[in-house]
């Protein structure tokens, strides 16, 4: 826009401010750092540090010259670099988890032979870009995909769910870049709808969020994806992904739909998809919160629990307090919870309303948390709901035998479906 | 008598030896030549051109930008103050002033490049923004 700038930054937060710049094209640009932290202390302190940073910013704002860092040449992304190496495969594990190749485990090395059979599992040209995955802007070829899922330990079959996963990450709809380097716990959850579910072995019943026999597809799914995130993606800790504590969750987090047990809509047809498709729906989730709820025979019972639970999650735990209409949260039943709510007679819709109305706070409490300030929408209310509309709701069935319920914060970036192409 | 000795040293020896190659093969594996595939892939980058800075703020339109977190305001006020008291004739805007219903960056890509018209709208000479966190 032909506009100079001046950028504060922490310390930090300076290595994700270089990330970034980098990643826009512009390394050089002017910056200020000032001591970690700028949130969370008293206005004294913050008008000192100010203070301080001030001749900095004049002479950032008044002296600045453009570097001589220039932006590396442009190599083509396909066929992805092949390098050689004489070791064991322990030497090949130690080599990937020392250039930040790795998750932390070890991982299968990816071999032309064992990626030209990983190939085999989708009829898509290895050449094709999916995407430029953000913060480091690396271009994703179903080649390397499939050389990410290798690594994960992933079975040919699985490639096609791998790659509708990162394709719906990538879309602009789901703000990749900001899930990723956010101090927030963000992972992706994948939530597969359709006939794959059964024909790959995804588990949706009991267990199916955890490590078991059966796990190999959730597990290496949501394993390849989060290695594409880390890898190509670049968003490691403690930079540029910020995350304060981080989650187990971004190891893996995949969950087939338990379909047969759900009564209404399935979740990729309340995201508008037509029925039986099969199709991964990508979120970025953040709190998990279990309903322990054995005692509830009526759906009011079982929903209202969840739903006082929901409002202060969302708006006083998260900064999840929304006025988007298209944020959505997710809300997954046991398969007992859903038959008991279903023969009282609810809908989806009365489902959503509920939720909707009964999560609402006090905004005495978020004035509390947000320092007396007021939030862009609903301000007058002093029983505001926690979300934009009903239709922010997403209620999907899963898990096995047992009558525990989940509700997940999912984060304003977006959730997003697509189909799965073999 | 040094000949038994002999023998049996050299049998105890081999007996030894016999216990230890399994235990050996078990934590050696066998080194390959291995081509491997790089996973990190090239990376696509647009270079943007950057702009030169004034010289000088006197007489020139300075937007404060603020994203939205903690203090980032406060802080970006105290720079107000700071340069009102020693620049001459600049005009500061204050853009969450400017646009209360604009949203902080931290509501997305698209959020921030919408809010990024907006400030060039006012026809800043410079902006100064507050990532606070």
């Amino acid at each position: 826009m032909g506009i100079p700038t001046v950028t504060t930054t922490t310390t930090d937060f300076l290595d994700l401010a270089r990330t970034s710049m980098a990643s826009v094209g512009a390394p050089d640009m002017a910056f200020v750092v000032v001591p970690h932290p700028m949130g969370g202390i008293k206005l004294e302190d913050i008008r000192a540090k100010a203070t301080a940073a001030f001749p900095e910013i004049m002479k950032a704002a008044t002296q600045w010259k453009p570097g001589t860092t220039a932006v590396r040449a442009a190599k083509a992304a396909y066929p992805a670099e092949r390098f050689t190496l004489r070791g064991t495969v322990s030497d090949v594990t130690a080599l990937y988890y020392g250039k930040k190749w790795s998750d932390g485990l070890p991982i299968v090395p990816p071999t032309p032979e064992r990626v030209k059979a990983m190939l085999g599992g989708t009829t898509r040209k290895p050449d094709a870009v999916l995407g430029i995955v953000p913060p480091r802007m690396g271009v994703l070829t179903v080649e390397l995909a499939a050389a990410h899922a290798v690594m994960a330990g992933a079975k040919p079959e699985y490639l096609p769910v791998i790659l509708a996963s990162a394709e719906a990450l990538l879309d602009p709809r789901h703000d990749w870049r900001s899930a990723t380097t956010t101090t927030n716990p963000c992972a992706p959850l994948i939530v597969v709808n359709g006939p794959i579910v059964k024909e790959l072995g995804i588990q949706y019943g009991t267990g199916a969020l955890g490590p078991g026999p059966f796990s190999a597809p959730n597990a290496t799914i949501g394993r390849a994806v989060n290695l594409i995130m880390d890898i190509v993606g670049g968003s490691q800790p403690p930079s540029p992904d910020k995350t304060t504590l981080g989650t187990p969750a971004s190891f893996t987090m995949v969950l087939g739909e338990n379909e047969k047990a759900n009564p209404w809509s399935a979740l990729n047809v309340q995201q508008g998809t037509k029925a039986g498709a099969s199709t991964v729906t990508v979120f970025e989730v953040r709190s998990f919160v279990n309903f322990n709820l054995h005692e509830p025979n009526t759906a009011e019972g079982i929903l209202h629990p969840i739903a006082k639970n929901i409002g202060p999650v969302v708006g006083l735990a998260e900064n999840g307090f929304e006025c988007k209409p298209d944020v959505k949260e997710l809300l997954i039943l046991s398969p007992e919870h859903a038959d008991t709510i279903f023969k009282d007679g609810w809908s989806l819709e009365r489902i959503k309303n509920y939720l909707f109305e009964t999560s609402r706070i006090p905004m005495a409490d978020y004035l509390i948390r947000n320092n007396n300030k007021k939030p862009g929408c609903r301000q007058d209310e002093t029983m505001p709901t926690v979300v934009a509309a009903p239709g922010c709701f997403l209620i999907m069935v899963a898990g096995g035998e047992g009558k525990h319920s989940v509700f997940l914060e999912t984060t304003r970036y977006l959730p997003v479906t697509k189909e799965i192409v073999k | 008598m040094n000949d038994r000795w002999c023998k049996s040293f050299l049998a105890c020896a081999i007996f030894m030896a016999g216990l230890a190659v399994p235990a050996l093969s078990y934590s050696k594996e066998s080194a390959q030549e291995w081509e491997l595939l790089n996973p990190e892939g090239v990376i696509q980058v647009k270079p943007m051109k950057v702009n030169p800075h004034p010289a000088t703020l006197e007489g020139k339109t300075v937007v404060l930008r603020w994203n939205g977190k903690h203090n980032g305001n406060n802080f970006l006020n105290r720079v107000a103050e700071l340069l009102a008291e020693q620049v001459k004739d600049v005009k500061i805007i204050k853009a969450w002033e400017a646009f209360p219903e604009t949203p902080g960056s931290s509501s997305g890509a698209a959020a921030s490049k919408d809010f990024a018209q907006k400030l060039a709208g006012l026809k800043p000479d410079m902006v100064i923004a507050s990532q606070a966190d």
